[in-house]
């Protein structure tokens, strides 16, 4: 009996660690680009996986870790930095700090990522999910809990805002170049 | 489909078209050259959202989540403890088979104790949020709810409540294990009852040297809980 305890917690803790390493990179992108701050990112992570290691016994299904853990990271974010909204609207873009994936001196690179940073969080999010991790519609309205159209709307107006921004920088890069 | 509608199409989710669409583009060269635009616009979106990973990240969530969650020094002493207590000081009442009761010691000396001092008072919500993995309801008042979690004892999900009332602390396990009758329990650090509950069973469960009246906790918590059939 207390040998059944203990197997239970050693794989309860394999299976955490299995989750860590297998989606944190994941979650802490998709945080970065709720919060719009490293530390913030973190943090929000941090309290994603202590809240997932509590409730890791009601994940039934390994193949849904990925999406329970982000539902869970953008309730986190939601109780925690709901208030705190990225406020670069009216900030001169020439200040805004962009912080290099790599190095990248394209004009339009940094445009594109204000232009991102810009979008209000409703169309910023599910952009975020189809266009890094590859989330259906489908998927991006049953995690949201909205109509798939809906869903499909707050994405069609993403990428116009974007195209627009790109367009109105002058930033065109050519097909094929 | 027309060109307005296959760009709508377009700009919702470029990557996977509909069999309408597909057809569209490919009968339509200003939407083929549309359609690679937002592609195109994609492809840069995509390389400006993959931002760094800060380095160590996974190991800090590790160690956060182990200190967090840290064993006790005394935890080897009281599981060896615990061991030549359960030899012979069960209290077996009825023909149920003792492995739940078993169980539920087992839990508290090798988990629960170092929650069973927690003091606090939880929100209404999370509270419900537990008790919901269980199928489980608050039907009424329950006291100082300071710690709430889901578990497992024997494989099955339970919820895990720390309750202050009166002056004393108790923990609860509200568990989807039936029961027939009522057990009563003491051991060297614990007493308890575990009772059917429900389609259930709640354990009920108090410090050995705790003064309070176990029984009548036992009464007051499973009105305070209910369960829904499932």
């Amino acid at each position: 009996m207390t040998s059944r305890v203990n197997d239970d917690m050693s794989r309860k803790q394999q299976r955490f660690e299995h989750l860590v390493n297998a989606h944190s990179a994941w979650l802490y992108r998709y945080a970065y680009w709720l919060c719009g701050e490293r530390a913030a990112a973190e943090d929000v992570v941090q309290e994603t996986y202590l809240r997932a290691w509590r409730f890791l016994d009601s994940l039934n299904d390994e193949a849904s870790a990925k999406s329970w853990l982000t539902t869970i990271l953008r309730r986190e974010n939601a109780r925690k930095y709901e208030r705190k909204q990225l406020q670069i609207v009216d900030q001169d873009t020439d200040e805004i700090p962009v912080e290099p994936t790599g190095f990248d001196a394209r004009p339009e690179a940094s445009a594109l990522r204000v232009a991102i940073r810009q979008l209000p969080p409703k169309y910023r999010e599910p952009l975020v999910l189809q266009v890094l991790e590859g989330y259906s519609l489908e998927e991006i309205a049953q995690m949201f809990d909205l109509p798939r159209n809906t869903v499909a709307t707050r994405l069609h107006r993403a990428r116009q805002k974007l195209k627009s921004s790109l367009e109105i920088n002058g930033v065109q890069r050519e097909l094929g170049a | 489909m027309n060109c307005l509608e296959f760009r709508q199409a377009a700009l919702a989710d470029p990557g996977h078209l509909a069999e309408a669409a597909q057809q569209h583009v490919a009968a339509c060269r200003y939407c083929e050259r549309y359609l690679a635009e937002i592609r195109d616009l994609d492809q840069q979106v995509a390389e400006e959202l993959n931002v760094a990973i800060p380095e160590g990240l996974a190991a800090r969530v590790l160690l956060n989540q182990t200190f967090q969650h840290r064993r006790s020094p005394g935890l080897w002493l009281g599981l060896a403890a615990a061991a030549s207590v359960l030899v012979g000081v069960l209290l077996v009442l009825t023909l149920d088979p003792p492995a739940l009761e078993d169980d539920v010691i087992a839990h508290m000396e090798y988990q629960a104790h170092q929650v069973h001092g927690t003091t606090g008072d939880l929100a209404d919500d999370y509270v419900k949020e537990v008790l919901d993995v269980v199928n489980g309801v608050q039907a009424g008042e329950l006291g100082k709810v300071a710690y709430a979690s889901p578990c497992k004892i024997d494989k099955q999900l339970i919820a895990h409540l720390v309750v202050e009332r009166d002056g004393e602390t108790f923990s609860l396990f509200v568990m989807p294990q039936e029961l027939k009758y009522e057990h009563q329990f003491s051991t060297e650090r614990w007493r308890g009852t575990i009772a059917p509950h429900g389609n259930g069973s709640l354990a009920v469960i108090a410090n050995a040297t705790s003064s309070a009246d176990i029984a009548s906790a036992a009464n007051y918590f499973g009105k305070s809980i209910q369960r829904h059939t499932i």
